[in-house]
């Protein structure tokens, strides 16, 4: 966008959204990557999102859709920003059945606001999502975003029972319903889930809802090496016990969410009625002892928020690279070993959470970015780790990164045989590429 | 002989593929009479590789064609509407992985839901969905229509447990979608695929999730005097907090066509509805919720409630329950089995509704269904052979479709669309909806070859 046509741009846009709705200048906060989007719009119904994507269409100008803006840097170097569109002030739950166990929901409420007002009901949203205390429900679906509660609810995939959406030309479309079952044509809710804002804009999700947990505890199992850990986890896995959450975390991880504990450690929580979480943490114990390992008890409040502040570890330790492995579940301690082994000298207060449930490693760190070659040999460690995990079906994805790294590496790596068709889906969807271009995978 | 035959008798031989009218008529229809039209042939493949092979010659003389398994399918979705060619996938039939460690199986197509549960019980696993055919449908049938089955009101859909899959396009392209057993990157194709009913191509292997079977199960039945009574006690149940992994329903007319069937459970005839409820997990949650669901029960009218005492009880109510589709079969020439899905709290108000309309039309009605998530199954038995009651059944069944819409509902719970709820799609959705939908399957089947006719409705001259 030249500044010339950027002024006719912001009169259209405030003629859309008002005054107080565009943000211009933009501050340092809505940088992607290294680039400053134009104006930032924050859009208050969905008939304004879709007059924004009609001028958007019309001019060709590329709109990043986001939430809160706390996944921002996930994704490739964007092509092109001309417009970072908020969904923040639609924000509204538009409907809450208790009885039907479902709700609807515009894309900006936030997942805190929501389970606050399902409480009272017993019923909540199972998601905790890195930064949670941030997300918007809309981000969530974008990003398909989970977090350790994934073993025990799935992700949020599943829980996505209709969409409307703004289609990159400004007409709306509906996906899905408000029924808990529905095979009723195409499920076009899973094509836009996990999508991140590149075939349409999210404006109102319905989601299906979980009775929520009448007791929670969580037990931690340390020691100073993975293999008893490792056995813990296994046996826990493959008992009657369910877990809805288990989680390895490192030393670096431990020093900030149980300081008088900085050791290797297995979390395991447990989310039930009550005479089954008093059932699970005596058998817990019983592992414990059997495997001669340290263990510590929390409960209620305190096993919340040990478990709330493991969704915010990158904000309390330095993490200017943060990765996230998918292996099978089998080989999660193996995984975490080796980024370990491939990261460890290069990230300063390396910090890992792998969850041995679902196979899922997340490994983040500092960069002494000053430092000579640490930017490339980060860059060559992680298409390394890529490469030798593609073996064995493991993916190895880039959640955050400084650009020099992008630059060097696609975030997402190989996306396989389907990827033609994943091209001819977005050309269907968004043929002009005004959405997010070039931040999804293979650059889409 | 026409030359694709010829072609196609090179790949399968000539004993693997069926072209005599006669013996045709068998593939006429699937499990929903209702809509019949042979095929010009049918073929029986038994690798992905002669799939490709058949795909691709099919392909080259434009002769539509669908993949069909076991045939119970309920909407239509497996016949061949516009003389294509069916690939009957039933040979395809081996378990070629079973990892314990990762709780995942690899299965090819023609593997039957059962047997997958069977071969992995005695390590202490099941393959979690389970429709009333289990028995005898294939899982490559499950993945084409999202099947669901009882204990999806705790387990989910078929979506929820499916890993990865072998893809076969309609151009005879095979893809991978899905990480199986690892996250893939990108659109979420897997998801995409699994319930497309066959449109977007054949699935040639698939990677399943299995689940761990449950500590304890416990399954009671109550009884009602009133349809209005058990669907409150439903909804009471669900509005506890307390998820059972099955709730099902069966009204008076159900109730007596199963007791006079060879599936007899012993259940109450003099009873409106019983509502059977299953829960399992944790022994300690199951027997806390049991006294749970006990007193709801009873505090919204149930004459009794019964708890199975051992396995064999268990079965035996649950026989009643899978068997029931099976006895209303007795009752007349044909069943039309129907399925709806509305939102839970609204069953008191649409069932009795629902009655009213077979009764307007009259027809005779009994339903069965899973009162748990909402979806309705009215089923209405007919005499096909009578033009007038056919039509009756059609107006009726589209008066109950346009109830379930009406209250927030939707067409179709788990058995498709196919060809029999194609008329009802613009009941939920715009024009602009099914465009987008017509959009998906132009990327996966461009030429329109891969099971025509089905899902979506074909307007001023192109398929939505």
């Amino acid at each position: 966008m030249t500044p010339q046509n950027a002024d006719g741009v912001e009169r259209e846009l405030v003629s859309i959204v008002g005054e107080a709705n565009v943000l211009r200048p933009v501050p340092e906060t809505y940088v992607i990557d290294d680039r400053r989007p134009a104006f930032v719009v924050f859009p208050e119904t969905s008939e304004e999102v879709a007059a924004l994507l009609r001028l958007a269409h019309a001019r060709e100008l590329a709109v990043v859709p986001m939430g809160s803006g706390r996944r921002l840097s996930f994704g490739n170097l964007p092509e092109r920003v001309d417009i970072l569109l908020s969904t923040r002030r639609m924000n509204r739950i538009l409907e809450y059945e208790p009885a039907d166990l479902t709700a609807s929901v515009e894309a900006g409420c936030a997942l805190e606001a929501f389970n606050r007002a399902a409480l009272p009901h017993r019923q909540w949203l199972p998601f905790d999502p890195p930064d949670a205390d941030r997300a918007t429900l809309g981000g969530i679906a974008a990003a398909d975003d989970f977090g350790p509660l994934r073993h025990g609810y799935g992700r949020p995939r599943d829980s996505v029972i209709g969409l409307e959406v703004v289609q990159a030309d400004g007409t709306r479309i509906r996906a899905g319903g408000r029924v808990v079952k529905n095979v009723t044509g195409y499920d076009l809710n899973k094509l836009f889930v996990g999508s991140f804002g590149t075939l349409g804009v999210l404006v109102r999700v319905n989601f299906k809802l979980r009775p929520s947990p009448e007791a929670e505890a969580t037990i931690l199992f340390f020691d100073s090496g993975w293999e008893r850990l490792e056995a813990g986890a296994r046996q826990i896995l493959q008992s009657e016990l369910l877990p809805a959450a288990l989680v390895f975390a490192n030393e670096e991880a431990m020093s900030v969410l149980l300081p008088d504990h900085p050791r290797k450690a297995l979390l395991v929580r447990f989310l039930e009625t009550a005479p089954a979480v008093v059932y699970q943490v005596e058998r817990a114990k019983a592992l414990a002892h059997s495997l001669a390992v340290e263990l510590v008890e929390l409960k209620d409040e305190a096993s919340r928020s040990i478990w709330e502040k493991l969704g915010r570890l990158h904000r309390l330790l330095p993490t200017d690279l943060r990765l996230r492995l998918s292996v099978l579940p089998a080989r999660t301690v193996e995984a975490l070993w080796a980024s370990e082994r491939a990261l460890g000298e290069k990230l300063a207060r390396l910090h890992i959470l792998a969850q041995p449930g679902t196979g899922i490693v997340h490994i983040g760190g500092g960069l002494a970015i000053g430092e000579e070659h640490i930017l490339s040999s980060c860059a060559q460690a992680i298409l390394h780790l890529r490469m030798m995990w593609a073996a064995h079906r493991g993916r190895v994805i880039v959640e955050h990164a400084p650009p020099e790294i992008k630059r060097y590496v696609d975030v997402w790596g190989d996306v396989g045989t389907s990827l033609p068709l994943m091209r001819a889906l977005k050309h269907a969807f968004d043929p002009k590429r005004i959405l997010s271009p070039g931040r999804f995978v293979a650059g889409l | 002989m026409t030359s694709w035959i010829a072609e196609l008798k090179e790949i399968v031989g000539s004993e693997d593929i069926i072209t005599d009218p006669e013996r045709l008529l068998v593939y006429e229809c699937d499990g929903l009479s209702i809509h019949k039209h042979p095929p010009a042939a049918v073929v029986f493949p038994e690798s992905a590789e002669e799939v490709v092979g058949i795909v691709k010659v099919l392909c080259r003389h434009r002769i539509p064609f669908l993949a069909r398994g076991a045939g119970t399918g309920l909407s239509g979705g497996a016949v061949a509407v516009q003389d294509g060619v069916i690939l009957e996938l039933a040979r395809m039939n081996r378990i070629l992985e079973i990892d314990y460690e990762n709780r995942l199986a690899v299965v090819e197509p023609g593997v039957i839901n059962l047997m997958l549960t069977r071969a992995v019980a005695d390590a202490g696993y099941f393959y979690a969905p389970d429709p009333s055919s289990q028995m005898a449908c294939t899982l490559g049938g499950n993945v084409a229509e999202n099947a669901g089955g009882p204990h999806c009101l705790k387990y989910g859909l078929t979506v929820h447990h499916i890993a990865g899959l072998e893809v076969v396009l309609p151009n005879g392209e095979m893809v991978t979608l899905g990480g199986h057993g690892t996250d893939a990157v990108g659109y979420d194709l897997l998801g995409l695929f699994i319930g497309s009913e066959g449109t977007f191509g054949i699935a040639t292997k698939i990677t399943v999730r299995l689940t761990r079977q449950p500590q304890a199960v416990k399954t009671l039945l109550a009884d009602f005097l009133s349809v209005e009574d058990a669907s409150r006690a439903v909804s009471a149940i669900i509005a506890a907090g307390i998820l059972p992994s099955a709730m099902e329903m069966m009204d008076r007319a159900t109730i007596e066509a199963v007791e006079a069937s060879v599936y007899a459970a012993g259940l109450p005839t003099d009873a409106a509805a019983v509502v059977l409820i299953e829960l399992d997990g944790l022994a300690a949650s199951v027997e806390y919720d049991a006294a749970r669901v006990f007193e709801l029960c009873r505090a919204n009218g149930a004459r009794c409630v019964l708890v199975a005492r051992d396995e064999v009880e268990r079965a035996r109510l649950w026989a009643g329950r899978k068997g029931a589709f099976g006895a209303l079969g007795r009752i007349r020439p044909d069943l039309m089995v129907q399925d709806a899905v509305i939102p839970r709290s609204k069953l008191p108000e649409v069932l009795p509704e629902v009655y009213r309309i077979a009764a307007r039309y009259g027809l005779r009605m009994a339903n069965v269904f899973h009162a748990g998530d909402g979806n309705l199954h009215p089923n209405i038995c007919f005499d096909g052979r009578n033009p007038d009651e056919v039509q009756r059944v059609k107006e009726a069944c589209r008066e109950i479709m346009e109830l379930c819409v009406r209250v927030g509902g939707t067409l179709t719970g788990e058995h498709g669309v196919g060809l029999d709820k194609i008329a009802y799609m613009p009941l939920v959705f715009t024009d602009d909806d099914l465009e987008a939908m017509a959009r998906v399957r132009a990327v996966f089947d461009p030429e329109g070859l891969c099971n025509p006719g089905k899902v979506l409705p074909v307007r001023r001259c192109r398929a939505f």
